[in-house]
């Protein structure tokens, strides 16, 4: 039971995009013939660099993992055909050897950098400390690079330099978008971008993400830099250092980041705009790209392209993508994880969670069976919130064992979590808020665990196009987040009080349509909630929490009856 | 003895500077979430203060530098970095990044690129067991040390260092304290940038002063900044010690070019075994920001 | 329907966006092209007999000190050149340009002045890596190039004419006069690049042959501020006097932290940190300390004395005046001479004439390249007294034995 989403899905290649292809291609074998000797050196160099600056748009503008110190990449590109050309050894196999060098580097440096540990300014400090460091080896080891005096690399002329570069490059910008940005990476990319929390419970690990695209844009840096070599012809320390890794900081920033066509005019504008700019105004060209680049930083954050976009009027949900494609068949027909015979859905055995001396879960048994409803109920502060967090990977537990649907995830990240079919919501809805509704809802069927058939009431957010998620009201959001998990497939939802803030008859409404997702789909719901009414309506079994502990499971009637739990939510009277 | 005396002085008089950079920019940083790439820059200007009042006394000379650094911490936060703080740490370390080519092609503009000097109120050495050791070094350390000690006395245990860490928490609650929370961030920046064009002015002595020679200083500053716990003055303070350390010993210890590999690839280590910072102790400004929807 | 609309009508203008987008490419692309033809199919002019230099002068980025010296002294040299009559009937044309010290735009700049600019010399350019990027680029077009700085560049060519000092020139008459006046225990500091490390290369060769030995040997980066343990390591090995070559702000730093240290007042101290450049921020610390070199305002010849003149009345110029303004104005006028003589601006005629030319009675004296292309001229031993003198007290012979030539 194959689900198509109903609005038509975006074709990787389009038409519009074929006109920008072959332009590119035949401004690439106009040029020289256009243009004299020196502009078109020039512009080699430009769309050298421009590879460089696409490279790192990959980490930063897509998947927005900064790298301060990204020449380091560069150079070692540059370097490997420097050195290969001055030992006798075929380029090609120096651009190679710099490649899986980098390769390595970068994913041990993504790894470092972004791991789970990680934070924010880790990433800086380590890029930043590469480069230093590269530059001081290229520096200093003098036997393989010639210390500061560098390697010259023979150019074979102007204009078969030109031709290699642009064809290279066109090759290698259209490959990566083509397979990458157009593909499942680029999709995951700009979801682990605009929220990595709720892409994690989709089953999409954010570090993995991260990380290539990290060892991808430090790839196609080192392309980029055996590229230039020739180009540059000599190959220096520089060329690795911070100096050049600041610089394309600025190319992607003033171009904007995330798009092709920015990086490269960021680049061009910047490499030839200075020579003709220093031409024309000597020694204070620099002290004038100072106060232009404070300008463009603070007046156009997206850059020229942005500036030039934002004066044509285009449609939400293609601003929205940033190029990428959303939606993909993605969803399996049967299930990526098919439990085990009789597993329990969610089973909890003697966890314990103490934020420093302070416990906040106090040893909690709780068996969840597969096709239950159960309702998790308590006064504030009682550890809701924090047990649906240990169930779903958010937070580790103490102490104790935490199984879904027969797995052992005590020790498991979210979205390890989330592919045995463990879905969430979240009391403060976690959608994408800059994608529309419909790109959400896209999103969560291209990563789905299983293909499910959605009732029509959460389907008709599939087709809202035209407007943001962040422009839908609160309930709204609170419905689209639930038809978003529900769309995915899961076997097993925790839910964090889906009926907070909305009017008494909606609630019900939702209470009756989650019963009814319980009964069609089979999925395992696990909801914390205040309202009395809707627990009535909607759970099977009731759980009590209080003080970290469970008080007592049962029917609703049999819980309510219970003096113990009168006691928990009034106080010891 | 008189080695590892003198690697005691060295490390003492880095660690004094370094401690007075990372101050400013850990100010900065925690408080503002800026990371502030023009601070070599600013350490510059300070600098250049010094040679250019040359006919004024050191001290009414060091005011004025403080006087300046104020100034001109103001007018960048006003004129720059105003309403970028919202669009995160990359939008505002750019701006930097563009300010402090400002500074450094009008300090060129203005100066030119000849080395300069700046002399020292005292040249006398002093005898430190057996050790014959520049005064002024010495008594700069002890001045930097001393600011830096009252930087955190002033944020930890007076209602002005409340008032700046409240703000920062929570910008809507302290303004309906009835503290504009405009005129603290601008002030904290200004403070910070005061600081590192304090530290400028105190080490200009000791300096080829040139438009260039703050692009020495921004490496050291920013590694001790986020080696500390984020966030965190004491952690950067911290930082300062390990990079000022680590430094002069691998440099005494190592030849030059060797020193500056391993301190860099010693960095790298250290982040990858504890990219939370290293600590001794657990003072936070903030918490770990936990992404809110798991909040409670 | 109406999402479809919506939908539909913004891909029309992206692709309208895009379109424009490359129009305005192509637009940009064909304004770089202006009148001239491309690059394929673009007819080169036949050269006429007007002499034509590319000035390579980095007066922005890290080397705008030296320069900005470099560019005062070739301008100088041109003005003189044109006044007297220009070289071959017509005045001497120049193309100048700015490298920012970066190898890849020299190279880009070197090959527009030879493609586009259709130069007959190139002169300048300062850094090592510059220096080698736009020599390698020069050679395969067989066109002249000129260093002022660089006398031990690393590079070799049939059309590369170095006029700086050779290491040898400031080393044979240094080094025995500083064992004899100090003692055999020698300290090298120097910044880690090409020219340090050459320099001390040649200074232990020679230091080896007279007997004395070096006790510490030191390279640190650029931009190095704090020398403390530099200055910690010096006091350690204890040696007689100490050769610098640390430049720039570093020079200043280590100078006046070596001078707090006591390291000036106990031991024998000298080097390139000691050069004229670098004096206005040293001034008195520097009195009284001796070094060896190519040329000083103070030389007293009537070449230097015009040239000292027309360097401080056009450019409101106080301070020592740096050698390498010296060399490019020396330089460009034996270049000059060396067209004239050869009766042609081809590349291959001028190489001819310079190899086999010789300056008499110029700012240095006389002066001219030997086998090994170093252009050897006689030096000096300088003191430095007040307000900046660097006075000659003693001169050598141009003399370049005990040092291995650059080009093996």
């Amino acid at each position: 039971m194959r689900v198509t989403s109903p609005s038509r899905p975006e074709p990787r290649v389009a038409t519009r995009h074929w006109v920008a292809l072959s332009a590119a291609a035949v401004a690439i074998a106009a040029a020289p013939f256009v243009l004299p000797s020196y502009p078109l050196a020039l512009l080699t160099l430009a769309l050298a660099y421009g590879l460089f600056a696409f490279g790192l748009d990959l980490s930063w503008g897509r998947a927005g993992v900064v790298s301060i110190g990204h020449a380091a990449f560069f150079g070692l590109g540059a370097y490997g055909v420097a050195i290969a050309g001055q030992n006798g050894v075929p380029q090609l196999l120096g651009a190679v050897a710099a490649l899986v060098l980098s390769a390595v580097v970068a994913l041990i440096v993504g790894r470092i950098g972004l791991g789970p540990r990680a934070l924010a300014s880790t990433m800086a400090v380590i890029t930043l400390a590469l480069t230093l460091l590269a530059e001081q080896g290229a520096r200093s080891w003098l036997s393989l690079t010639n210390g500061s005096n560098g390697i010259y690399v023979p150019s074979p002329g102007v204009v078969t330099n030109f031709y290699v570069t642009g064809i290279l490059v066109f090759l290698i910008v259209a490959v990566i978008w083509v397979v990458l940005l157009r593909g499942r990476f680029g999709r995951r990319a700009v979801a682990v971008r605009f929220n990595e929390h709720r892409t994690e419970h989709l089953g999409v690990s954010p570090m993995r993400t991260k990380v290539t695209a990290f060892v991808l844009s430090a790839l196609v840096a080192t392309a980029a830099g055996a590229i230039a070599a020739p180009v540059m012809g000599l190959v220096s320390p520089a060329t690795l250092g911070i100096v050049m890794s600041t610089q394309v900081l600025v190319w992607v920033a003033v171009g904007g980041k995330g798009t092709i066509f920015g990086v490269f005019l960021g680049a061009g504008v910047v490499t030839i705009g200075q020579q003709y700019l220093g031409d024309a105004i000597g020694a204070w060209y620099l002290l004038v790209l100072g106060v232009v680049f404070i300008l463009v930083v603070k007046f156009a954050p997206s850059g020229l392209v942005g500036i030039a976009s934002g004066l044509l009027r285009r449609s939400v949900s293609r601003a929205a993508s940033q190029g990428a494609v959303i939606a993909s068949n993605g969803a399996p027909d049967a299930p990526k994880h098919i439990p085990a015979e009789g597993a329990a859905a969610v089973r909890v055995s003697q966890v314990q969670k103490s934020f420093g001396p302070v416990p906040i879960i106090n040893g909690v048994d709780l068996t969840i069976q597969r096709g239950e409803v159960v309702c998790l109920i308590g006064p504030n502060g009682a550890g809701k919130t924090t047990l649906l967090n240990l169930i779903a990977g958010d937070l580790a537990p103490t102490s104790g064992r935490i199984e879904v649907l027969g797995e052992d995830v005590t020790n498991w990240a979210p979205h390890r979590r989330a592919h045995l079919g463990l879905g969430r919501l979240f009391q403060v809805p976690s959608l994408y808020p800059d994608l529309t509704p419909a790109q959400n809802m896209a999103f969560a069927r291209a990563e789905a665990f299983r293909a499910v058939e959605l009732p029509a009431e959460l389907d008709r957010f599939s087709a809202m196009d035209d407007l943001l998620a962040s422009d839908l009201s609160l309930a709204d959001q609170r419905s689209l987040e639930l038809a978003m998990a529900i769309a995915w497939g899961p076997e097993v939802v925790l839910l964090d009080e889906p009926a907070a803030g909305l009017s008494h008859e909606d609630s019900l409404r939702l209470a009756s349509l989650m019963r009814s997702l319980n009964g069609q789909l089979g999925c395992t719901l696990l909801v914390v909630e205040h309202d009395m009414d809707i627990v009535r309506e909607l759970a099977d079994r009731v759980v009590v929490l209080a003080n970290g502990r469970v008080l007592t499971v049962g029917t609703m009637d049999e819980v309510v009856s219970h003096d113990d739990v009168r006691t928990a939510y009034l106080g010891a009277v | 003895m008189d080695a590892v005396v003198t690697l005691a002085l060295s490390v003492f008089t880095l660690f004094g500077f370094y401690a007075l950079l990372a101050v400013g920019m850990g100010l900065i940083f925690g408080q503002l979430g800026v990371v502030n790439v023009a601070h070599g820059e600013l350490v510059m200007v300070g600098a250049f203060v010094m040679f250019a009042l040359a006919d004024v006394p050191f001290l009414p000379r060091l005011l004025l530098a403080v006087l300046i650094g104020l100034v001109l911490g103001v007018v960048i936060e006003r004129l720059v970095l105003s309403n970028l703080y919202e669009r995160g740490f990359l939008a505002t370390l750019l701006a930097m990044w563009g300010v402090s080519i400002v500074l450094r092609e009008g300090a060129n503009a203005i100066f030119g690129s000849t080395p300069a000097s700046v002399r020292a109120p005292i040249q006398e050495n002093i005898e430190i067991l057996g050790v014959s050791y520049p005064l002024y070094r010495l008594i700069i350390a002890v001045v930097a040390l001393a600011i830096v000690a009252a930087v955190l006395l002033v944020t930890y245990r007076t209602k002005l260092g409340l008032v700046v860490r409240a703000t920062v928490d929570n910008r809507d609650m302290a303004s309906v304290l009835g503290i504009p929370p405009r005129l603290v961030v601008t002030g904290t920046f200004a403070v910070g940038a005061m600081l590192a064009v304090l530290a400028g002015a105190l080490q200009s002595p000791l300096l080829g002063v040139t438009p260039m020679v703050g692009a020495a200083f921004l490496a050291p500053a920013f590694f001790a900044v986020l080696l500390g716990r984020a966030g965190s003055l004491p952690g950067a303070i911290f930082g300062a010690f390990v990079v000022a350390l680590l430094s002069t010993v691998l440099r005494t210890y190592l030849n030059e070019t060797l020193a500056q590999v391993v301190l860099f690839a010693l960095l790298i280590v250290l982040v990858a075994v504890r990219p939370n910072g290293i600590d001794w102790r657990k003072v936070q400004w903030k918490p770990r920001t936990q992404p809110a929807q798991v909040a409670a | 329907m109406e999402t479809t609309h919506a939908a539909r009508a913004g891909r029309g203008m992206t692709a309208l966006r895009r379109t424009s987008g490359i129009i305005a490419a192509v637009t940009l692309t064909t304004s770089l092209a202006a009148c001239a033809g491309g690059a394929i199919g673009g007819g080169t002019e036949g050269g006429d007999d007007v002499f034509k230099v590319g000035l390579i002068s980095p007066v922005t980025g890290p080397v705008v000190q030296e320069a900005t010296a470099m560019q005062r002294g070739f301008e100088l040299a041109i003005e003189k050149i044109n006044a007297e009559g220009g070289v071959l009937g017509q005045p001497v044309e120049v193309v100048t340009v700015d490298d920012q010290a970066d190898a890849a735009k020299s190279t880009q700049l070197a090959q527009r002045l030879i493609s586009q600019d259709q130069v007959d010399y190139i002169f300048g350019t300062i850094p090592g890596d510059t220096t080698a990027a736009v020599a390698q680029v020069a050679e395969s077009a067989k066109v002249p190039f000129s260093s002022a700085i660089l006398g031990n560049a690393g590079v070799c060519g049939q059309y590369f004419f170095p006029f700086g000092e050779p290491n040898a020139s400031l080393l044979n008459g240094l080094l025995p006069q500083m064992i004899a006046d100090h003692g055999t225990k020698v300290a090298l500091v120097g910044n880690d690049y090409a020219f340090p490390r050459g320099y001390f290369a040649d200074a232990r060769t020679v230091l080896e042959e007279l007997g004395a030995t070096v006790v510490l040997e030191e390279y640190s980066p650029m931009g190095t501020a704090d020398w403390q343990p530099v200055i910690s390591k010096i006091k350690a090995a204890a040696p007689d006097w100490v050769l610098t070559a640390v430049v720039g702000a570093d020079a200043t730093a280590l100078v006046t932290q070596a001078d707090q240290a006591g390291i000036l007042d106990s031991m024998g101290f000298t080097g390139v940190s000691l050069i004229a450049d670098f004096y206005p921020g040293l001034t008195d610390r520097m009195h009284g300390l001796t070094l060896v070199g190519r040329y000083s305002d103070q030389l007293d010849n009537e070449a230097n004395k015009e040239f000292v003149d027309a360097f401080r009345e056009a450019y409101d110029f106080s301070d020592p005046i740096p050698s390498v303004a010296a060399n490019a104005y020396e330089g460009m006028l034996m270049i000059a001479d060396a067209v004239e003589q050869a009766g042609s601006t081809e590349g291959a005629d001028i190489a001819k004439a310079l190899g086999e030319g010789e300056v008499e009675n110029g700012v240095f004296g006389g002066g001219s390249f030997n086998e090994d292309r170093f252009f050897m001229t006689e030096t000096a031993r300088f003191e430095i007294r007040e307000g900046g003198a660097y006075v000659p007290v003693e001169t050598f012979p141009a003399d370049i034995e005990g040092i291995t030539p650059r080009c093996a």
